[in-house]
């Protein structure tokens, strides 16, 4: 049982501490779970894509009928909308793969048993954001050169007194708030979410099997069920996230290959 | 202009729900123009109210580093420079260029 129940009297709120969990070993090096949620989820993406892909049939049965939408979302909902038909296929791989990885692990937190989700440690979001940042600035120097990118980030008909103003602010957005904003929204999100589900559940728990009277104990069930409600609401913010985050990385992309404004 | 592409099939259209996306997205990165010009500007404020030893220039700065944001969002999105909120995106790809739509279409 949960250490919140054990500890005595007393109702733990859960907090920071409960996301901290090693599997194998302590400290830096340790094993977690978020870890394996990950690892877990490499495997399960790779090995339904390359099944899908190998066993394409021209009438879809349902797995590859949800491969499909899945791909189509990326592809005309994102890729195509956001880069342009003409130039979206080298970058399309990365955006279906930056969502499937999103998305699989923000679900593996409704998961039962499973139940955590990989991008409530931060680590995890600002190495996928690094990915993405490292991308779009690639990206737009490899068109523009190191010089004309950079002069590229200056938007156009801005007055001689406001420039050096405006060029900072566009660096400091273009370098540090994007990938913050990018990481933090991910992280939070997660953090934030499963938050909320521990509360009702542990709060339940604690309620059932230590409530000063009857009353308390009975009073468990609509935090049961809050904590229910609130799992297919997460389900809900885990899909949105994954879609975000990919809006945002094509958004960057479409950027960095725009022409000089 | 969409026309479709020789060969392989189908040629990519545009979703109608795409400016939609991009709105979208575009809410986002005005959110983190906002967030750079109060960071910046309430940064350098609070330095010069170490500096000078006062307290209201922090204030000052957040306020001047938003109306500062407020400025590149209106030259970036808005104003006679922009194209609109698909700025990026229509000078990436002409033909993915949100269109109006003729009669026809709105019925």
């Amino acid at each position: 049982m949960s250490p919140h129940v054990l500890a005595g009297e007393a109702f733990e709120a859960p907090g920071t501490a409960d996301f901290w969990q090693p599997l194998v070993g302590n400290g830096a090096w340790a094993i977690t779970r978020p870890m394996v949620v990950v690892a877990l989820s490499v495997v399960l993406i790779g090995v339904v894509m390359m099944r899908l892909a190998r066993r394409m049939e021209l009438v879809p049965g349902r797995a590859q009928f949800a491969g499909e939408g899945v791909y189509d979302l990326v592809r005309n909902a994102v890729a195509i909308d956001f880069i342009g038909a003409k130039k979206f296929r080298p970058y399309l791989p990365l955006l279906l793969t930056l969502f499937l990885m999103v998305l699989v692990n923000n679900l593996a937190g409704a998961i039962p048993f499973i139940q955590f989700p990989s991008f409530s440690r931060i680590g995890f979001a600002i190495a996928l954001t690094l990915v993405v940042f490292v991308t779009y600035h690639a990206i737009g120097i490899r068109r523009k050169g190191l010089g004309g990118y950079f002069a590229g980030l200056m938007p156009p008909g801005v007055p001689a007194l406001l420039v050096p103003l405006v060029y900072a602010l566009e660096l400091l957005t273009y370098f540090i708030t994007r990938p913050l904003t990018l990481a933090l929204r991910l992280f939070a999100n997660m953090f934030a979410g499963h938050t909320v589900l521990l509360v009702f559940s542990l709060g339940a728990e604690y309620m059932l099997l230590h409530g000063a009277n009857p009353l308390i104990r009975v009073a468990s069930v609509g935090s049961f069920a809050m904590a229910i409600v609130m799992t297919f609401f997460e389900i809900l913010i885990q899909f949105l996230q994954a879609y975000i985050f990919v809006l945002l990385t094509a958004y960057y992309i479409a950027d960095a290959l725009a022409d000089e404004h | 202009m969409q026309t479709p592409g020789p060969g392989r099939g189908t040629a990519p259209e545009r979703d109608p729900d795409a400016d939609a996306h991009v709105a979208a997205s575009s809410a986002w990165n005005v959110t983190a123009y906002f967030l750079s010009g109060a960071a910046m500007f309430g940064f350098l404020g609070w330095l010069a109210d170490r500096w000078l030893g006062t307290s209201f220039l922090v204030g000052a700065g957040v306020l001047a580093g938003m109306a500062l944001s407020f400025y590149i969002i209106w030259i970036r999105y808005v104003g006679p420079a922009s194209r609109g909120l698909t700025a990026p995106l229509s000078e990436v790809d002409s033909d993915s260029r949100p269109r109006s739509r003729t009669p026809e279409e709105m019925q």
